[in-house]
C-alpha cells in the first residue's frame, strides 16, 4: 500500500518535475526569442537611423538617440502582449468624399500605428510623448482617434471595442528616478507605470472634429495664413508650464519674421543693452552643446583644395 | 461582413465618369501586353487608374504585385493619390480595406531605389548598408574634385597637357570650333557623355573598338575610369542616376524568380523612356502583363538619351522579348481641348513627311491615330496676330492678354502660359516681357534667366557676402568668371543700397562678420598656445594636463575660455572615454572646433536675416496673399543651403572659416556651380505657378499640364542636326534601329511643337514674326493663312472657360496638414506650403526613428507567427 503510494506519489512528483523542467525550458526560450528580438530591434534602429541621417544629412544628438532607442525597448518590455498579437500596422485611413463650403472635395487622410484583431479589435496610436502630456492634452488626441475610429468603423464596417494612445516615452517619475539614481525607485516607477490610455468615443467630439477639419482645409484653400494673435503666444500649453511662444514659437524658425511672434517678443525684452538679442536666441545651452557634440564627428570637409 | 454588390459600372456612375468604348476596353483588359496610344488629353491618366482599380479589386491582384510607373515624381504622386481616392470609394461600399503602402508607384528611378533596398526582391541587400544615389548636382561634384577630375584626365592621356587645352581638347568633341575652354564646360560634357552611356548599356571595353575616332576612343577610357571611382566609396553602396538602372537590371538578370514577381507592369509616358529603362521594363514583366501608355507625337527628351523608337517599335520589340504582340488600342478622343485647337496641332503634325525611305509604307511614327476633340463646337480657339516685326507681334499679343483679364474671361494671369523652345539668351522672351509689363502685367518666369539673378536670391547671397566677406577675384577673364563676380559685386551693392533705410541691418550683419573674425582669432590664439606646449592637434584630448592652458589664452576671448571650462564640455569629453562609448575619445582639434565654433548655421543666418525688412516684405506679401513669388523663391534659396549643409556640415568652424577656407568652398564651387550650371528648377507639386503672375516656360515645363490660354510668340525653332551624342551612339551600337541621323532633329521640332499646341483648352494664341531675320517654320505656313487674326478677334465671343474636373481630390493628412495648421497656420504656409526647409528640427527625426523601428518589430513578429501557423 505504501509502496504504491510511494510510487504514485514518486511518478507523480517526477511528472511536476518533467511539468517544471519544460516551464523552464518554455521560459528560456522565451528569453531566448526576446532576446534575439532585442537584438533585432537594436539592429534595426541602427539602420533606420543611418537611413534617416542620409536621406536628411542630420543627426540627432546622442542623448536623443539613446532615448529614441529605450522608447522602443520598452515598448516592447511593457507590452509584449500588445505587440506579440498586432495584425496590422501602420494602417492608412481615408474619408473621401468630404466637401467644403464651396464645393471643394478632399480626402481625410491619416495612419493608425496598430490594429489588434484577435478577438477583440483595438486601435493604437503610438506617441513619443509621455503619458502625462497625453492626459493633459485628451482632448487633441480625442479628436484625432475619434475620426479614426469612425474611419475605420463606417467605412470598413468593422466593429471596433477600443481606442487606445500608447505613449512610449518615461513619465516624469521615471526620468526622476534615472536623473537620482535611485535603482529602487526606478523599478518600482517602471512597474508602476501604464503607458496605455484609454480613449473614450464622442459623437458630438468626432462631429466637431470633422467640421473644424473641413474649416480649416477651406482657410488653406483660399491662402489664410495669419499667425495667432499675440495672447494666444502668452498663454500656457495645455497641461504644460511652457509657454505657446516658448514652445511652439521657440522651435520655429520663422519666428523672426512673424509679426505675431515680434509683438510677443518685444513685450518681453530681457536685455535691453544688446539690439540684437532677439536675434540670438539659439535654444538652450544644452541643445546647442547637444547639437555641437551630434555634429562634430561629421565636421567641415579639411581638404577644401580638393573640392574647388 | 457584408458584401455589397458593386460593379465597374456603378463606381463610374457614382465618380461621373463615362467612358468611351476604347476606354472601356483598356479598364477592362487583363491579360497579356497591351499598347495604349494615347493623344493629349485623352483621359489616360484616369484609364490607367480605373485599370489599376479593376485589377485590385475585381481580379484580386494584390497592390504590392503592380508596378506602376510614370515620368516624373509629381505625376506619381497624382496616380497615387487618384488610386487612393477610387479605393476608398470601394471601401465605403463593401468595407474592404486596400493597403498600397508596398504597392510600387513611381518614377523608373525610384522604383528601382526602391527595388535595390527591398529584401523580398534584392536576395543581394545587404542589411544596414544603405545606398547612395547621387543625384545630378552631387554627381557634378564628385566628378569636380580635384582628385577625381585629375584621375579622368590621366585616363584621357590628356595629363601632359595645360589645363585649359586639356578642356579645350574634351570641348572640341562635343562643340567643334566653338568649343570653350572652362573646366566647367568639360565637366558638363562628359557628364553627358557618361549618363549617355549608361543608359544605351555601352561597356567601354566591349565598343572601344567600335569607336570611330580617338576622340570618342578618349571619352570612353574617362567613362570606364568613371566608373571605378564610384565604385570605391567606403561604407556605403554608390551610384549616379542612370547607373541605378543598370544596378536594378543587374538583380533581375541574376534572380530570374524576381522577374515573375509583379503580375502586372504599368508605365506611363513610354515614349521618354531609354534603352536600359526598356530592358528593365521587359525583364520585369516576366509574367507578360505588361501595359505601356505613351504618345511618340509627344516624345520631348531624345537630349536626355530617350528612344520613341521604344514606343513606335514597341509591337516588334514586344515579339521579341515576350514572345507575344500586343493588343493595341487608341485613346484617340481629345477630351482637354476645344474642337479648333485639336484641329490645328492634328493638321501641324500632318505637315511633316514621317515616311521611312527604304519602307515607304511605314513610318517613324504611329501615323493611324485618327485624334478627334470630344467637343464638337465650331467657336474660334485658335488665333494668329498678323504677319509684323517682333515688337509689334509682342504688343498686339500683350493687348489681347491684357483684354481677357479685364474682361473677366480668364479668373487670374496663372492661367495663360507663355511658351518658348527655350527661354535662356533668348530676346523675344525678354521683348514679350516688356510688352506685358508695359500692360502693367507681371510674369513669372522660373527658368527665364539665372536663379541666382532673381531679386530674392541676389539680396540674401548679397547678405552673406557681408558677413563671410567676398572672395579675392583672380586673373581669369572668362565670361562666366567675370559675370559671376559681377554679380557677386551687384549682390552686395543692392544690399548695401538698403542701408539707408535700414541702418539695423547694416549693423546686425556687421556684428554677425565681427563674430565670424572673432571665432578665427580665437581659434588661431588656441592654436599657438598648443604650438607653444609642443601638442599635436592630433593627439587625444588630455583635460587635465591640457585645459588650464587653454583657457589661460590670454589671446582669446572670454567667450571662448569660458566655453573650455565649460560642464557641458567636460561631460562630453569624460561621455567618449566612458566604457563602451561608440565614438572615439575627443582629440585635441575636436576641442578648438567645439569651442569656437559659430552659434549659428548657415540656414540659422537666413531665418533670422529674414526678420529685417528687406526679407520681412517677402513673407509679408505670401501672408496676405499678395504674391507667392517672393517665398517660393526664399524656399528654394533654403533648400540650396540645406545641400550644402548636407554635402559638407552643417557648423561653421573656425577651423572651417579661417583661411577663407568656407568663404571658397561656398562661393567659389558651391554657389558658382549654381551660377554656372544655370540652376532653377522651382517647381511646386502641387499649385506650380504663383497666382498673379504670367507663366513663362519652356515647352518640355509644359508637358502634362493644360492652361485655358495658351500663347506661343515665336513659332520658329532651327534645326541644327543630329548631335554628338547620338552620333557617336549610332556608331558604337550599329546594329540598334533608330530614327535617321539627318532626320531625327526636324522630327524632334515637330513633337516640340506639338507638345506646346496641345496643352490649350480654351484658345490657342499665336504670334507670328515676320521681318528681317524672323519668320515662322516651314510648316505653319499654310495653316496660318486659314486662322482670323487677332485683330478680328473679339474677346467677348469667347465661350466661358470650363472648369477643370481632371485633378483627382486632394487628400489632406490629419497631422501632417490639419494639426499643424491648427497650431500655427503661418508656420504651415512657411514650411508645408512653400516648403523652406527648418533649421534643425529633431523632433521630427526622433519621431520617424521610434516608429519605423516599432513597426519593423511589428513585421517581425506577424512574420513569426504567420510562419508558425501555416495556412490550411
Amino acid at each position: 500500500m505504501i509502496l504504491k503510494q510511494n510510487t504514485a506519489q514518486i511518478k507523480a512528483e517526477a511528472a511536476k518535475k518533467q511539468q517544471e523542467l519544460a516551464e523552464l525550458q518554455r521560459q528560456l526560450d522565451a528569453d531566448k526569442e526576446a532576446n534575439e528580438l532585442e537584438q533585432y530591434i537594436i539592429e534595426r534602429f541602427e539602420a533606420n537611423y543611418e537611413t534617416l541621417a542620409l536621406e536628411s544629412g542630420r543627426h540627432i544628438a546622442p542623448d536623443a538617440k539613446e532615448a529614441a532607442l529605450k522608447q522602443v525597448l520598452m515598448y516592447w518590455r511593457k507590452l509584449p502582449e500588445v505587440a506579440t498579437t498586432i495584425t496590422q500596422t501602420e494602417v492608412r485611413l481615408s474619408l473621401p468624399n468630404q466637401r467644403t463650403s464651396t464645393g471643394t472635395v478632399f480626402t481625410i487622410e491619416g495612419v493608425v500605428d496598430i490594429i489588434r484583431d484577435n478577438d477583440r479589435t483595438v486601435m493604437y496610436d503610438i506617441k513619443t510623448h509621455d503619458i502625462d502630456a497625453v492626459r493633459s492634452n485628451l482632448e487633441l488626441y480625442q479628436q484625432q482617434l475619434n475620426v479614426y475610429a469612425h474611419i475605420w468603423q463606417t467605412l470598413r464596417g468593422q466593429e471596433l471595442e477600443e481606442t487606445c494612445i500608447i505613449a512610449t516615452a518615461f513619465p516624469k517619475a521615471v526620468r526622476e528616478a534615472v536623473a537620482l539614481g535611485d535603482d529602487a525607485k526606478l523599478e518600482r516607477e517602471l512597474t508602476k507605470w501604464e503607458p496605455r490610455l484609454t480613449i473614450p468615443f464622442s459623437q458630438q467630439t468626432l462631429e466637431e472634429t470633422i467640421a473644424r477639419f473641413t474649416a480649416a482645409i477651406e482657410a488653406i484653400e483660399v491662402g489664410q495664413f495669419a499667425p495667432p494673435p499675440v495672447s494666444r503666444l502668452r498663454e500656457r500649453l495645455p497641461g504644460e508650464r511652457a509657454l505657446y511662444a516658448s514652445r511652439i514659437c521657440g522651435n520655429c524658425d520663422s519666428r523672426f519674421s512673424c509679426n505675431a511672434y515680434r509683438a510677443y517678443a518685444e513685450g518681453e525684452r530681457a536685455n535691453v543693452a544688446d539690439e540684437f538679442d532677439f536675434y540670438g536666441d539659439y535654444g538652450t545651452e544644452l541643445e546647442q552643446s547637444d547639437w555641437l557634440s551630434t555634429n562634430l564627428d561629421a565636421g567641415p570637409p579639411r581638404d577644401i583644395d580638393d573640392l574647388i | 461582413m457584408s458584401q455589397p454588390s458593386i460593379t465597374l459600372e456603378s463606381l463610374w456612375e457614382e465618380a461621373g465618369f463615362k467612358p468611351n468604348a476604347e476606354q472601356e476596353r483598356a479598364i477592362r483588359h487583363i491579360d497579356g501586353p497591351l499598347y495604349l496610344t494615347a493623344g493629349p488629353g485623352s483621359g489616360k491618366t484616369r484609364v490607367l487608374l480605373w485599370r489599376t482599380v479593376n485589377l485590385i479589386v475585381f481580379e484580386g491582384v494584390q497592390p504590392e504585385h503592380i508596378l506602376l510607373s510614370t515620368f516624373t515624381d509629381k505625376a506619381a504622386h497624382q496616380l497615387r493619390e487618384g488610386l487612393k481616392n477610387y479605393l476608398g470609394q470601394v471601401t465605403n461600399h463593401t468595407g474592404q480595406a486596400y493597403d498600397l503602402a508596398n504597392m510600387y508607384v513611381g518614377t523608373l528611378h525610384s522604383l528601382c531605389q526602391r527595388l535595390l533596398q527591398d529584401r523580398k526582391l534584392n536576395p543581394n541587400y545587404r542589411n544596414g548598408q544603405p545606398l547612395r544615389v547621387l543625384d545630378e548636382l552631387q554627381t557634378y561634384f564628385f566628378v569636380a574634385r580635384r582628385r577625381n577630375w585629375q584621375q579622368l584626365i590621366e585616363a584621357a592621356g590628356l595629363a601632359d597637357l595645360e589645363p585649359m587645352d586639356q578642356h579645350v581638347a574634351i570641348n572640341t568633341f562635343f562643340a567643334g570650333n566653338r568649343a570653350g575652354r572652362s573646366r566647367h564646360e568639360a565637366i558638363q560634357n562628359v557628364l553627358s557623355f557618361f549618363g549617355r552611356m549608361s543608359e544605351e548599356m555601352l561597356v567601354p571595353a566591349a565598343v572601344l573598338g567600335h569607336a570611330p575616332d580617338d576622340d570618342t576612343r578618349m571619352l570612353l577610357r574617362m567613362y570606364a575610369r568613371y566608373r571605378e571611382l564610384l565604385a570605391t566609396p567606403g561604407g556605403f553602396d554608390q551610384c549616379d542616376f542612370s547607373l541605378l538602372q543598370q544596378k536594378a537590371y543587374d538583380v533581375l538578370q541574376a534572380n530570374p524568380q524576381v522577374q515573375r514577381y509583379f503580375r502586372h507592369v504599368i508605365v506611363d509616358e513610354y515614349q521618354d523612356t531609354n534603352l536600359i529603362q526598356e530592358r528593365l521594363v521587359f525583364a520585369l514583366a516576366g509574367q507578360q502583363n505588361l501595359c505601356v501608355v505613351g504618345d511618340d507625337d509627344q516624345a520631348l527628351y531624345r537630349f536626355r538619351g530617350a528612344t520613341v523608337e521604344n514606343f513606335v517599335e514597341f509591337p516588334a520589340r514586344c515579339l521579341r522579348y515576350l514572345g507575344r504582340e500586343p493588343e493595341k488600342i487608341p485613346l484617340n478622343t481629345n477630351y482637354r481641348s476645344r474642337n479648333r485647337v485639336v484641329q490645328f496641332y492634328t493638321d501641324y503634325i500632318g505637315q511633316h513627311n514621317w515616311r521611312k525611305d527604304d519602307h515607304p509604307g511605314e513610318q517613324y511614327r504611329v501615323h493611324d491615330k485618327n485624334i478627334t476633340a470630344h467637343s464638337r463646337d465650331q467657336d474660334v480657339s485658335v488665333v494668329c496676330t498678323a504677319a509684323a516685326a517682333p515688337d509689334v507681334v509682342s504688343e498686339e499679343l500683350a493687348r489681347v492678354v491684357r483684354e481677357l483679364l479685364d474682361s473677366g474671361k480668364v479668373e487670374d494671369p496663372n492661367q495663360i502660359a507663355f511658351l518658348f523652345p527655350a527661354l535662356r539668351g533668348n530676346s523675344q522672351v525678354e521683348r514679350m516681357q516688356l510688352a506685358l509689363e508695359a500692360q502693367g502685367l507681371r510674369v513669372y518666369a522660373p527658368r527665364a534667366g539665372r536663379f541666382l539673378d532673381v531679386e530674392e536670391p541676389t539680396l540674401l547671397f548679397g547678405a552673406f557676402l557681408h558677413v563671410f566677406g567676398r572672395p579675392e577675384q583672380g586673373p581669369f577673364t572668362s565670361a562666366d568668371y567675370t559675370g559671376y563676380f559681377d554679380w557677386l559685386n551687384e549682390a552686395m551693392a543692392q544690399v548695401r543700397q538698403r542701408f539707408g533705410q535700414e541702418p539695423e541691418l547694416k549693423r546686425y550683419l556687421k556684428a554677425k562678420r565681427q563674430e565670424v573674425e572673432l571665432a578665427v582669432s580665437d581659434y588661431q590664439a588656441l592654436v599657438a598656445t598648443c604650438q607653444a606646449q609642443g601638442w599635436d592637434l592630433e593627439a587625444q584630448y588630455d583635460e587635465r594636463a591640457m585645459k588650464p592652458a587653454l583657457v589661460g589664452t590670454r589671446a582669446a576671448s572670454e567667450r571662448t575660455r569660458r566655453a573650455v571650462n565649460s560642464v557641458a564640455l567636460t561631460h562630453q569629453v569624460r561621455r567618449r572615454l566612458r566604457e563602451g562609448s561608440d565614438k572615439p575619445p575627443l582629440k585635441l582639434a575636436d576641442i578648438l572646433n567645439r569651442v569656437t565654433t559659430l552659434d549659428w548655421t548657415i540656414l540659422d543666418l537666413f531665418y533670422r536675416l529674414s526678420g529685417f525688412p528687406t526679407f520681412k516684405r517677402m513673407y509679408d506679401l505670401a501672408e496676405s496673399g499678395r504674391d507667392e513669388g517672393p517665398i517660393c523663391n526664399l524656399g528654394l534659396v533654403s533648400q540650396y543651403l540645406s545641400r550644402f549643409m548636407e554635402m559638407y556640415s552643417p557648423l561653421l568652424t573656425a577651423g572651417f572659416l579661417h583661411d577663407n577656407q568656407f568663404q571658397r568652398l561656398f562661393f567659389m564651387s558651391f554657389l558658382y556651380t549654381i551660377y554656372r550650371r544655370g540652376e532653377s528648377e522651382f517647381e511646386n507639386a502641387e499649385d506650380p505657378f504663383p497666382k498673379g503672375r504670367i507663366p513663362f516656360l519652356t515647352i518640355h515645363q509644359s508637358k502634362g499640364l493644360e492652361f485655358p490660354v495658351v500663347v506661343l510668340p515665336n513659332l520658329r525653332k532651327d534645326n541644327r542636326g543630329a548631335g554628338p551624342l547620338e552620333r557617336t551612339v549610332r556608331a558604337l551600337a550599329p546594329e540598334a534601329e533608330g530614327e535617321p541621323l539627318d532626320r531625327m532633329a526636324g522630327f524632334d521640332i515637330a513633337r516640340m511643337f506639338y507638345v506646346a499646341l496641345s496643352r490649350a483648352k480654351n484658345l490657342l494664341l499665336l504670334g507670328r514674326y515676320q521681318s528681317q531675320g524672323n519668320h515662322v517654320n516651314r510648316e505653319f505656313k499654310p495653316l496660318l493663312d486659314q486662322l482670323p487674326t487677332t485683330a478680328s478677334f473679339d474677346v467677348a465671343s469667347l465661350a466661358a472657360m470650363r472648369h477643370g474636373e481632371e485633378k483627382p481630390p486632394k487628400a489632406y493628412s490629419y497631422t501632417a496638414d490639419y494639426l499643424l495648421y491648427e497650431r500655427c497656420p503661418r508656420q504651415y504656409m512657411v514650411f508645408r506650403r512653400y516648403g523652406l526647409v527648418p533649421s534643425r528640427s529633431q523632433t521630427q527625426f526622433f519621431g520617424s526613428l521610434v516608429h519605423y523601428t516599432i513597426e519593423d518589430l511589428h513585421h517581425r513578429l506577424i512574420e513569426k507567427r504567420e510562419k508558425a501557423t501555416p495556412q490550411p
